[in-house]
């Protein structure tokens, strides 16, 4: 009996699942097929091939995508639509998981087992340069440089304003000369100097103080902050200096700090080197005497009670947390994302702060940590593709300017116009500081932050230059210049220009020189940070130990690094 | 009488120790449930300013409405309830024929059967071979992928296999031969009404594993329309963890972020609910079962 209800239940369930899956029936057939036949399908396997020609025939693209859990669908997507009605053609998708780490188990198992890859691969940031060309090299990527050449295959790849074009091929020239890839180029200002200084204006305005320029002067402010109880509860609860260190996205406030003193990008890129002044010698700036000059400055701080040592040992959550605690007790920090204060345009803590310049240390040196914009390798084909023409057409598409507006704001007209009727009135903060002329579009939809079915949420190739990025306006919310949130042009003011002249690009290094450098390149950046935290707190002492940091820096093969990064940087050049 | 006073001290303070012991780990368990519970009824922008701490702050039903409107959620709802019941379904019909066998006494190579059972608890081939495998078989991207690989777990043949050994007398099997009774009979009429308990224990373990099971789907699924509820929600707790600097737009992924951090409380009490609800109804069967196949074996 109770064996019945069961079988019963199986097959309602069975029938409920597959007939609810109607609509997708690019996915569902093949399914059922599968199942019902399986002991047939090993037999026909043969055949297998043949029919594969047949839907190459018939335009079809298997696209391998790194999903984003912000697109609830694929197949009836609007960019998918979009896409196939313009090229003619049909996708078929090949999901892949959205955490990076996955992407990479799932792509190296397809890799492994090497049977019925997809013919076009689009994910984001996965891959390093060096897997990359490993993947290449062994002939699971196809050789895309012929095409990107040619300008009746990618004629609008080949549009690209030859100055920009010129840093993708960079980025997409892997160490043995070749292109594996298809890059996404937005440049913008915003993300590259992420480390924003936010003092708490209202405490100087109550203590009769004046914004900090240098080193020196913040010192004194934060001396009265922590002696003064500016937030007025009579508890000495003020923290000086606050961020936390493993923050990804601007909170480093060591980092920030740092730049006063000697230009260091905090890691983010090439491990934290950078290029000497003329801009011709590989440099490690953490090994230099400026760094120990900064070190020795957030040391008296700490020994003044002035830098919290929750710096070191605070994770997002706490960090958010403190920043948002009942009454404002942080002085001054360093935030990329205005998110850290949830809601920012009502958040009293927030409005309390004010972004401020960055400060210029005792050699009259004023920088913020800083990396050029490198464009990101997001589309691949692999060399078992049959139809490799329809997939150079699919992937030059990107590059279309009415298309690469599709795949970051959506639909036209719905998620943002052009249309001058509109925008002739809008403005944005950019625009109002003079930077540019007038604003390009608007966006009129709250699309991007909520689940929906536009776009592919901006994966796969892009372009769009400076000026495109910096001239869009918020239809949704008219420019407000009283309001703080609005600080996208001040930092261009205040950031943009505040670095070194000669910025080390990302380097390409080859498989032997990456099997050199591996070591020192996975150990020192965490060894820097860690002998930061100690140096910083007292741990260790700087005058006496400081010799023996950089003794332990060339134990750990910085010198072969720095050559080797050398080495890279000529070829790149 | 002395003694007997001792005694009672004796155990009066182990009860209070135990007490103690007992909720301090209840509250610890307890504890990110409330938290988990209270955060899915906050406003997001007091969950993540670190508000919450016990009970909700600035009520609101914003995460549940986004939720519920999301059609992802929906789908990945079904699946799971799909491959709950029906794997589990699978592999409590499995488990139970293979363990009545290697129960009876008369199998020929019984023990051999078991030790190469046994063996599979402690080798696997590890995860390529698997992949492979699966993909030999066709099952790459179809259902069958997440209900036939495992379809008998060694550790619950073995309870289940002691079980029947030692609650089922020999006699009645010879009795019922007796009267005619074939194997299969034999099996469907009196084996099974007299496991119970352990087929209760059998489906709340397979359940469970199913339900909260998302690294086979991850590595064997490409298509999302097939995706249990666990890969969505995975995929919307990883949205606020990502670190800022690995992606190419690091302002864009701290607005997905906020967003995710309002849904993601409501998504994981959604996806606790099924579980809590089948719970009280085989708790009775449960320390029982286990107890009997694992005591005796």
């Amino acid at each position: 009996m109770k064996k019945i209800i069961t079988l019963c239940l199986i097959l309602v369930l069975t029938i409920v699942n597959l007939s609810s899956c109607g609509p997708k029936t690019a996915n569902q057939p093949t399914d059922t097929n599968k199942q019902s036949t399986q002991t047939e399908n090993k037999q026909t396997e043969a055949s297998q091939p043949a029919d594969k020609a047949k839907t190459d025939a018939d335009n079809k693209l298997v696209v391998a995508i790194q999903t984003n859990s912000f697109v609830t669908d694929y197949d009836n997507n609007y960019f998918t639509k979009y896409l196939e009605e313009k090229l003619g053609m049909d996708i078929e998708f090949y999901q892949l998981p959205s955490a990076q780490d996955e992407v990479k188990t799932k792509l190296s198992l397809m890799v492994t087992s090497n049977d019925n890859l997809p013919d076009v691969l689009i994910v984001s940031k996965v891959l390093t340069p060096e897997t990359i060309l490993q993947y290449g090299n062994s002939g699971v990527f196809m050789d895309l440089t012929e095409y990107t050449k040619d300008k009746s295959k990618m004629p609008n790849y080949n549009a690209i304003p030859a100055e920009d074009k010129n840093i993708m091929d960079a980025t997409q020239t892997m160490a043995n000369g070749k292109m594996y890839s298809l890059s996404k180029f937005e440049p913008e200002t915003w993300n590259l100097t992420p480390n924003r200084l936010f003092i708490n204006r209202a405490w100087l305005e109550k203590l009769g103080l004046s914004i900090p320029k240098t080193t020196d002067e913040l010192k004194t402010v934060l001396k009265a902050f922590h002696e003064k109880d500016p937030n007025g509860n009579g508890i000495q609860d003020e923290i000086g200096v606050y961020g936390f260190q493993s923050g990804g996205y601007g909170q480093n406030i060591t980092a920030t700090l740092m730049n006063a003193f000697e230009f260091w990008n905090g890691g983010s890129l090439n491990g934290g080197l950078a290029l000497s002044e003329d801009g011709k010698k590989v440099i490690a700036p953490f090994a230099t005497d400026n760094f120990k000059a900064g070190l020795a400055y957030m040391n008296d701080l700490y020994k003044e009670g002035l830098l919290s040592p929750e710096i070191f040992t605070a994770d997002g959550t706490q960090f958010k947390a403190t920043l948002n605690s009942e009454a404002n007790i942080v002085g001054l920090t360093s935030i990329g994302s205005l998110s850290n204060y949830p809601d920012a345009s009502k958040n009293k803590n927030f409005l309390e702060m004010e972004m401020i310049e960055p400060l210029t240390g005792p050699n009259g040196l004023s920088y913020t940590p800083y990396s050029d914009y490198s464009p990101s390798q997001e589309l691949f084909v692999f060399s078992n593709c049959k139809n490799v023409d329809l997939a150079i057409r699919f992937a030059d598409e990107f590059y279309d300017p009415y298309t690469s507006i599709i795949t970051r704001f959506g639909e036209e007209e719905v998620d943002w116009t052009k249309d001058p009727a509109k925008i002739s009135s809008m403005t944005n903060a950019y625009v109002v500081d003079g930077i540019y002329d007038k604003v390009t579009m608007a966006v009129i939809s709250n699309f991007w932050p909520e689940p929906s079915a536009q776009t592919w949420h901006n994966f796969g190739p892009r372009y769009a230059s400076l000026e495109a990025a910096n001239t869009v306006a918020n239809g949704l919310k008219p420019f407000d210049p009283e309001d703080k949130t609005q600080l996208v042009a001040k930092n261009y003011k205040y950031y943009f220009t505040k670095h070194p002249q000669h910025i080390l690009p990302l380097l390409h290094y080859t498989e032997e020189q990456v099997e050199k450098i591996e070591e020192a390149l996975a150990n020192i950046p965490t060894y820097v940070n860690q002998s930061m935290a100690e140096f910083i707190t007292g741990a260790r002492s700087i005058d006496k130990e400081w010799d023996k940091y950089l003794d332990d820096l060339k134990g750990m093969g910085l010198e072969e690094w720095v050559n080797t990064a050398q080495e890279a940087f000529n070829n790149g050049k | 009488m002395h003694r007997l006073k001792k005694f009672d001290f004796d155990d009066k303070l182990y009860y209070v120790i135990t007490t103690i012991i007992l909720t301090v780990f209840f509250l610890l368990v307890l504890y990110p449930c409330i938290y988990v519970i209270s955060a899915s009824f906050s406003s997001g922008v007091a969950v993540q300013s670190g508000k919450v701490v016990l009970f909700p702050v600035d009520f609101s039903l914003e995460g549940y409405k986004t939720v519920f409107n999301t059609y992802t959620v929906w789908l990945g709802f079904r699946n799971s309830l799909f491959y709950t019941i029906v794997g589990t379904a699978i592999n409590v019909s499995m488990t139970l024929v293979a363990a009545y066998c290697l129960s009876r006494r008369d199998l020929p190579g019984r023990n051999f059967i078991m030790l190469l059972f046994t063996f599979t608890m402690f080798f696997s081939g590890g995860m390529i071979p698997h992949y492979i495998l699966i993909q030999k078989l066709g099952f790459l991207n179809t259902v069958w992928a997440l209900l036939i690989p495992g379809a008998i777990g060694a550790y619950n043949l073995i309870v289940a296999r002691t079980f029947i050994q030692n609650t089922i007398p020999n006699e009645l099997m010879e009795a019922s031969q007796i009267d005619g009774c074939s194997d299969f009979t034999y099996f469907i009429q009196i084996v099974l009404p007299l496991s119970k308990a352990i087929i209760a224990v059998l489906v709340l373990f397979y359940g469970v594993r199913h339900w909260n099971s998302y690294f086979n789907a991850m590595i064997y699924l490409h298509d999302k329309n097939l995706y249990p509820l666990t890969l969505f929600l995975r995929e919307i707790l990883m949205a606020d963890q990502i670190d800022p600097s690995t992606v190419t737009d690091p302002e864009l992924q701290a607005k997905l972020a906020q967003t995710a951090g309002v849904i993601k409380y409501a998504l994981i009490v959604i996806s606790m609910i099924p579980v809590l609800l089948i719970y009280p109804f085989i708790q009775k069967y449960f320390v029982k079962g286990v107890m009997i196949g694992s005591i005796k074996g």
